[in-house]
């Protein structure tokens, strides 16, 4: 008989002893079988034919559905790679239209590097960049990295060398008043293809404060007044701090101006307008930070991700407030926590705990307990026998005895004779309470 | 294999009245019932099948199987132990 055949009769059940030894001398040298064998023993009571059967056919329907998607799918796929490779190979190109006049001032400063390098003779622009990009972005918030740096250096770049020939030809030096004029007219460009494109899809808000800190770097005042009146504002920041990380890199080294210090300055007072003393002022996040100081005042030094500011101190509730650089002065007032631990202290004086809803109820019989123990005791008839006899039962307000419970396995005769003649001869009183009682009782039979 | 040595016992047992029957009769009586009644329809019958089995203790398949498993494990034990001492 074949390996199969006898492999057949062994998954249905109709294989016999001396035939499934043979199977077992066979798999001793066929792993194959051996492996085949060992399924089944680890769990016979499994209905293994029929499992195999209805693997078979699932397979063959599966396969024959396979045959029809086969050819749909493939494309459906590809379509769908396409459209993606698609969407973000253009938002790449697209996405720096929207952002800042700070992408405005990377493509300025590209320009006016070409430019420069056209008259001054260093290299382009691109070059310069990368590096410089990975010395920015390290500053930065990890994030930027995350936000195609590569690509949006180069795209810009290359606009920026597009659009070279477009606007006046660059002054030698990146003075800041050769940037305005080019700049409005790169916004004004920009502006108009801001229709065009729909929401980038890279959206992270950074504070304001994080995009033209890196600016200010590098341009001027009048650069920033540009910005201000930009339209462009609220596009997304990411990108703007990858540019403006590049922008840093790129130029020269610009100087911070005063109102566009990366500190931030602010005055912490309580309800009553005192100021406090020692408030933290730290990043969500960090240990350590900024205190104020006696009069209430701190000063922050911010770096480009700041966003939040976490105002703490023990004696008040924290606060978390958004930044804005705009502004350089922080007026916050503190909520005292004083009061409320006080009300504790309060609440804890006075509270007294009353023990008499605490108190259980207690039920008398009207004879008292020691006549209606005795009664029972003395009226035992014969079929009880002796010995202790321990019980309890409910008695309910309005007198109604139930629910008796005999501890030990007294007798059957026993129970019913204490059960019956407590539950007809006995009258029981709550004389606590208001609740029903379980009363636990004793006799002691002789 | 469990089933060959349990045969070649019941093979030695048949044929010569030695001793060593008695090691497994006594195992065998060790057995659950259920698992007695299947190796001993399986082994020490002819021509049984687990079917057929099942079909006599009204039992299916897969407890068939596995009560001969179980059967030929607690038995091998049984005999080990008595060899032991030997």
């Amino acid at each position: 008989m074949t390996d199969n055949e006898l492999l057949d009769r062994y998954l249905s059940g109709a294989i016999t002893a001396p035939q499934e030894a043979e199977l077992e001398r066979r798999a001793l040298s066929d792993p194959v079988l051996a492996a085949a064998l060992s399924g089944v023993s680890a769990f016979p009571e499994e209905d293994h034919a029929g499992r195999v059967a209805a693997m078979m056919e699932g397979a063959r329907t599966q396969v024959r559905g396979k045959v029809k998607e086969a050819r749909i799918r493939p494309l459906g796929r590809y379509a769908a790679a396409a459209a993606v490779a698609l969407l973000v190979v253009a938002s790449i190109f697209l996405l720096p239209q929207f952002t800042d006049d700070s992408a405005g001032e990377l493509a300025m400063d590209s320009r006016e590097v070409p430019s420069a390098a056209t008259e001054k003779g260093t290299p382009s622009a691109s070059v310069p960049s990368v590096p410089q990009m990975e010395a920015g972005a390290a500053a930065s918030d990890d994030l930027e990295r995350e936000v195609a740096p590569a690509p949006i250096p180069t795209a810009p770049a290359a606009r920026a060398k597009t659009q070279a020939p477009a606007p006046a030809a660059a002054p030698t030096s990146p003075a800041p008043a050769a940037a305005p004029p080019e700049l409005e007219a790169f916004a004004d460009e920009l502006v108009a293809q801001e229709e065009m494109v729909p929401e980038p899809i890279i959206v992270e808000p950074v504070s304001r404060e994080t995009a033209e800190a890196e600016m200010e770097a590098v341009q001027g005042d009048a650069i920033r007044k540009k910005i201000t009146r930009s339209e462009l504002e609220d596009l997304p920041r990411r990108t703007v701090d990858a540019v403006a990380a590049t922008t840093a890199g790129v130029s020269a080294g610009g100087s911070v101006s005063k109102n566009r210090s990366n500190t931030i300055t602010g005055r912490i007072t309580d309800e009553n307008g005192k100021p406090i003393n020692g408030v933290l002022v730290r990043l969500p996040g960090q240990p350590i930070g900024e205190r104020t100081d006696t009069s209430g005042v701190f000063v922050f030094t911010a770096d480009a991700t700041t966003s939040l500011l976490e105002f703490s101190h023990p004696d008040y509730a924290s606060e978390s407030f958004a930044v804005d650089p705009r502004r350089d002065d922080i007026q916050l007032t503190l909520e005292r926590l004083e009061e409320k631990k006080d009300d504790w202290k309060d609440v804890w004086s006075v509270t007294t705990i009353t023990m008499d809803d605490n108190l259980p109820g207690q039920a008398l019989p009207a004879e008292g307990y020691g006549a209606l123990r005795r009664r029972i005791e003395a009226g035992k008839p014969g079929n009880v026998p002796s010995g202790k006899v321990k019980f309890s039962f409910v008695v309910k307000p309005n007198g109604i005895l139930e629910d008796f419970i005999f501890r030990g396995e007294p007798s059957q005769e026993t129970m019913d004779y204490v059960g019956e003649t407590i539950m007809k001869t006995s009258v029981w009183e709550v004389v606590r309470g208001d609740e029903a009682v379980r009363v636990y009782f004793k006799v002691v039979f002789e | 294999m469990q089933s060959d040595r349990l045969l070649h016992l019941s093979d030695e047992s048949n044929a010569s009245t030695d001793p060593d029957t008695r090691p497994l009769h006594h195992c065998m009586k060790q057995l659950k019932d259920e698992q007695r009644r299947c190796i001993s329809l399986f082994y020490l019958s002819e021509g049984e099948s687990y079917q057929t089995i099942a079909e006599q203790l009204n039992l299916s398949v897969g407890r068939v199987r596995s009560h001969l498993q179980n059967g030929r494990r607690n038995l091998r034990q049984c005999l080990e132990h008595q060899n032991d001492p030997e």
